[in-house]
């Protein structure tokens, strides 16, 4: 038997709360709050310990990269798109850089194609354990976020070791990667890939076979599958919501179409089949990545020669350059004039719909203790909401 | 909802027993991943100083600074990175572009202390615990942001050279300069090294943006010349260059060349500056060569009256007549020159100073002389039988070859001597079908001529004698005064004294000797000053005349100031030296004759 | 030491310091150009300040010269000796006869220490030939300096 789904309550019976009535009580949850992810904040309505309204504020956590970019040489942009999205930084980099592949016309080798795969499947790896950790916190289950931030912080090893850093590892750079694998890499990958695999199934058995994460999660949160276009939803929460939806297969970008995955979907479309879903993905993304080492060429170069950095121009052209990230689409529009320096770049961050949009209408009627809840089910990073 | 999901979350508790991943060691220091970004390290003494890595920096992390015990020098601009780790974002975008290869990163990434300035340093100056380290990041094998690489010059090959005059070395096509200038980094050491700071990050960017108008334009702020030094500058500025400290340097010379030769002659007015109105005051210049020809361009952009003297029938100097065609074609040399005389220099040709015009006559009738008459005397071997008919003088056989004379060098040819005189010599006696060998003092490395003169004069097929003192010349026994025997002692190199070049020792018994039908002395030359009287009052030092910074030589009264300038005051003895001291002089003529003082 | 050898000793490096200075007045004399004239003077103010410390030397009784003999480039033993400058000197020929006169005083002075059997008076004569090869040793750094640059 299935906790019943939240009722989705359609705009035309949006209440606007009396709020001198003396029934309401305003609260605001963030900007500094365990329960929201990031720099971004809630103001919630309720009657009693029910949400009947809600605004989200955003803006502390704005930097104005895009403006930034503006100014800066085109490579000069390369270590600053990485922490536009702090947890999952590599996606920028690969969008930037595939964007600008695309208008110089660059074609980049095949070991960087492999290598950039691998890098953007570890970090779908590292990003889900520390997510899956706050949603288990997020219904007070603290011991699953220490296992999996564990995993998550040997993921991160690997990175260290293969790029130089554990959260901005500045790897995916124009033309390739910045250095090949280092001597016995793949072993230690295999090894790390084991030992998460090995901890996912305990947190399967604990978290997804758990009479009060069931209780609590399943039908919150429900996205009706006609959302998905209309907000633009992606990624998990639209797969979960039954829409086959995958850039990695339905674009095919870097060695995706030579690798053996089927994007997951779901029916229930509730934080609960949200969170499996995503469970699934992480083993799939250990699957990629093992896949991936198999296939990656041992030998070559992993980098194509561009131009002098300091002058390096781009033709004129706009493009748009979109990867399946954890949380949906994530995709670079930059467009070139001519010059040193991008004229415009914008990035479509997907927690952008899902944390502002979204969460707007979802959180109504739901328990206060539920907001966090279900916040982190959305998997939103507000750092990508502000660029 | 089933029984298990009330049984399930009890497996947490097989954990309760395991040890905690953190409580291993708590404070134990965990060193960085061998690629690991850490603190910045430099090898000091590797680094040039270029700045690159500034311009690269993203946060504005990374200023040059005076180093401690560092000074400027040729290639080195004295300074070093200062890396402030308030604003450095770990990128080491700087590791990767570094010319020199000096910068990397140690795998250290703890650092802690109570003054927040102390996290803003000069690393590989200012010593830290982690110099040195063997770990942290590398520019991985294969990978760099710039090309080490320069693109190849098209040059004639080595048989086909050695056959005819023609030009060796083609010239670069536009995707190849294009290419060639988009290696440069803008760094501005060649500035400092160049004799007349030519602004070779300027007209490189002209070439990166394809316009060869303003290129021009900044060729000529500095030098008259660039289609001859554009193929015959000694190029300092190579030596100096950044992208040489990890890489072949920049082909600045080729890109100047690129410039000149990509504006026709007809258009150069409309690329550069006009010249001021006509001042009224009139300068004698004596020696058209580059030096003089450069003063002359510069005053008369001033407005200045300009005539030069020159003994020969054409101009150019030593650029025309000591500079074989192959490696300068006469055209090219005419375009310059073509151009400063379009501007209005009158050039009197085959008027010799000291016979045909006295120095005191051109005091008297001009209002400023510069006197820049090169070095047209070739100093002797100093053997016994050096008067011997078959001892030629390097510079005399250069300037014949340039009159289109018969040379009759004969079969067999030694050159003496290992400057770029000798290789021209030698090179221009290959071309008229001679064997030659090039007999040196010292060794190959020690030879003052162009690194790039030796290697093709090699590959041209001379042979190189080293360390060859000459002893004597003397009659060949069967052929007399048609050829003659040279001899030499082989020597070896010996450290006589420390900080000292190698004296060239003779071997004792070890004397050779070769017939040849000609032996060209290529030892070196000075100057003909007999034309300078001491009634001229033009202070004169061991041969050479001395001048102050702007190249004045005398303001004496009984006449108009003398300056002076070329190799006939510098140490440098190159073309691109002495059109530095015209412009100099030009600037001290201007300053005086408006009354500014020099 | 014997005064009376020691100032004949000395009277003998003055004599040779004074014929300096007249080798050098002789070639001024035959000198046409101001460049000429300009060297020659300058060698020939050398000589005088040699002239000078000799006397010096002379009257204090004692001999202070560095024993230190410099190191011998070779040059001017290969150098043709029987040449005489003309009144067309070059800045070549100037320094080769300097060289050759700065040679024939160190040989001298070489055969008077090799002749002196007081020991006090052939370490006079061994400084004399020490001075006379460092006179030597910087004409010949000049000559491979602005001459001999080629080669």
């Amino acid at each position: 038997m299935r906790r019943e789904k939240q009722r989705v309550i359609p705009p035309a019976e949006r209440a606007t709360p009396d709020l001198d009535s003396g029934k309401y009580l305003v609260m605001w949850q963030g900007p500094q709050h365990p329960g929201i992810t990031g720099n971004m904040s809630l103001r919630l309505v309720a009657e009693g310990d029910t949400v009947v309204d809600c605004e989200t504020h955003v803006g502390y956590l704005h930097r104005g990269f895009e403006k930034l970019m503006e100014r800066r040489l085109y490579m000069q942009n390369f270590p600053l798109v990485c922490r536009i999205a702090v947890p999952e930084p590599d996606f920028n980099e690969y969008c930037y850089a595939a964007a600008l592949e695309e208008l110089a016309g660059i074609v980049i080798p095949e070991k960087a194609v492999w290598l950039r795969t691998l890098s953007l499947e570890m970090m779908r790896l590292a990003s889900f354990l520390m997510w899956i950790g706050g949603q288990a916190g997020a219904f007070g289950h603290g011991t699953i976020a220490q296992w999996s931030v564990t995993m998550r912080d040997y993921v991160l090893d690997l990175f260290e070791e293969l790029t130089g850093g554990r959260i901005y590892h500045m790897y995916i750079i124009p033309g390739g990667v910045r250095g090949d694998v280092p001597a016995g890499f793949y072993k230690r990958v295999l090894e790390t890939m084991a030992v998460v695999e090995k901890n996912l199934d305990d947190i399967e058995l604990v978290m997804f076979h758990n009479a009060v994460f069931k209780m609590r999660a399943e039908g919150l949160g429900y996205i009706p599958r006609d959302w998905v276009d209309h907000y633009g939803i992606t990624g998990p929460n639209a797969r979960a919501a039954g829409v086959a939806r995958d850039l990695r297969k339905d674009s095919g970008y870097l060695a995706y179409p030579r690798l053996d995955f089927q994007p997951i979907v779901g029916t229930e479309s509730d934080a609960y089949e949200r969170a499996r879903l995503r469970l699934g993905e992480m083993y799939q993304a250990i699957d990629l990545i093992r896949q991936i080492v198999d296939m990656a060429p041992k030998d070559g170069p992993f980098r194509e020669r561009l131009p002098n950095p300091l002058y390096w121009r781009i033709p004129a052209g706009e493009t748009y350059v979109s990867a399946e990230c954890t949380r949906g689409e994530y995709g670079f529009y930059v467009v070139s004039d001519g010059s040193d320096k991008p004229r415009r770049v914008a990035v479509r961050g997907p927690s952008y719909t899902h944390a502002v949009s979204v969460m707007e209408r979802l959180v109504r009627g739901v328990n206060i203790a539920d907001v966090a809840g279900l916040m982190v089910s959305l998997h939103t990073y507000p750092p990508e909401i502000e660029r | 909802m089933d029984i298990k999901d009330f049984i399930a979350p009890f497996a947490v508790w097989k954990r309760a027993f395991e040890k905690p991943f953190t409580v291993k060691k708590p404070i134990d220091e965990r060193p960085g991943a061998p690629r690991y970004r850490g603190f910045h390290m430099n090898d000091a003494d590797a680094c040039v100083g270029c700045g690159t890595c500034e311009a690269i920096c993203m946060n504005n992390a990374i200023d040059l600074v005076p180093a401690a015990g560092r000074e400027a020098k040729d290639g080195d601009s004295g300074l070093r990175p200062r890396i402030d780790y308030g604003r450095c974002c770990w990128c080491a975008l700087c590791v990767d572009i570094c010319p020199s290869g000096s910068l990397s990163m140690s795998n250290e990434y703890v650092w802690i202390d109570r003054d927040p300035d102390v996290f803003r340093y000069v690393p590989g100056v200012e010593a830290k615990p982690w110099d040195g380290s063997a770990l942290g990041y590398r520019r991985a094998e294969g990978y760099r942001l710039l090309d080490e690489d320069r693109v190849p010059m098209p040059e004639l090959g080595h048989a086909e050279a050695v056959a005819s005059f023609l030009e060796l070395v083609r010239g670069y096509s536009r995707a190849q300069a294009e290419k060639e200038a988009d290696r440069c980094v803008s760094c501005g050491l060649c500035i400092a090294s160049c004799p007349a700071h030519m602004d070779i990050p300027g007209y490189i960017k002209a070439v990166r943006d394809g316009d060869m108008d303003e290129g021009l334009r900044l060729l000529y702020e500095t030098n008259p010349f660039p289609e001859a030094c554009g193929r015959v500058c000694t190029h300092r500025c190579e030596e100096a260059c950044s992208i040489g400290s990890g890489g072949d340097p920049v082909a600045i010379r080729w890109l100047k060349r690129y410039i000149a030769d990509q504006v026709e002659l007809s258009d150069y007015a409309k690329a550069l500056p006009r010249g001021a109105a006509p001042s009224g005051k009139k300068v004698a210049i004596v020696g058209a060569g580059p030096g003089g020809l450069s003063a002359a361009y510069y005053l008369s952009m001033q407005g200045h009256a300009v005539t030069v003297f020159e003994a020969e029938e054409a101009a150019g100097g030593m650029l025309r007549y000591g500079i074989p065609e192959y490696r300068l074609p006469y055209p090219a040399l005419d375009k310059d020159i073509g151009y400063i005389e379009s501007l209005g220099v009158s050039i009197s040709r085959g008027v010799s100073i000291g016979k045909d015009i006295e120095l005191s006559k051109l005091r008297t009738d001009f209002d400023a002389v510069y006197l820049s008459t090169g070095l047209p005397v070739a100093y002797g071997l100093e053997v016994p039988g050096e008067d011997h008919p078959r001892v030629l003088d390097g510079v005399a056989v250069l300037a014949r070859a340039t009159r289109g004379e018969e040379l009759g060098l004969g079969g067999r040819v030694a050159v003496i001597g290992g400057g770029n005189v000798a290789m021209d010599a030698a090179r221009t006696a290959l071309r008229h079908g001679a064997t030659v060998d090039i007999l040196y003092r010292r060794r190959e490395e020690d030879m003052p001529a162009d690194a790039d003169e030796v290697r093709e004069a090699k590959a041209e097929g001379a042979r190189l004698v080293e360390k060859a003192i000459p002893l004597e010349v003397r009659d060949a026994p069967d052929a007399a005064g048609e050829a003659a025997l040279f001899i030499w002692n082989e020597a070896t190199m010996v450290q006589k004294e420390p900080g000292k070049r190698p004296v060239p020792e003779p071997i004792p018994g070890a004397v050779r000797e070769g017939r040849y039908d000609s032996i060209i002395a290529a030892i070196g030359q000075g100057p003909d000053l007999s034309f300078i009287a001491e009634s001229d009052g033009v202070p004169v030092k061991r041969f050479r005349p001395v001048v102050d910074s702007f190249g004045m030589a005398t303001r004496a009264a009984g006449g108009a100031p003398v300056f002076a300038g070329g190799d006939l005051v510098n140490d440098r003895k190159d073309a691109i030296s002495a059109i530095a001291d015209g412009h100099r002089a030009a600037i001290g003529i201007d300053r005086l004759l408006y009354g500014k003082g020099a | 030491m014997d005064a009376t050898t020691f100032a004949a000793a000395l009277d003998l490096a003055l004599g040779r310091e004074k014929a300096a200075v007249a080798f050098y007045r002789e070639l001024s004399a035959m000198a046409s150009f101001a460049a000429q004239k300009s060297t020659l003077a300058e060698f020939m103010a050398m000589e005088e300040g040699h002239v000078a410390m000799i006397s010096g030397m002379k009257a204090k009784g004692s001999v202070a010269l560095s024993p230190t003999v410099a190191v011998d480039l070779g040059l001017a033993a290969r150098m043709d000796a029987e040449e005489r400058p003309t009144a067309g000197m070059t800045f070549q020929d100037i320094l080769v006869a300097a060289i050759k006169k700065e040679e024939r005083s160190g040989v001298l002075y070489e055969r008077l220490a090799e002749a002196a059997s007081q020991p006090g008076l052939k370490s006079v004569f061994e400084r004399l030939v020490a001075e006379e090869s460092r006179h030597k040793r910087y004409f010949e750094d000049l000559y491979e300096s602005e001459i001999s640059k080629d080669n």
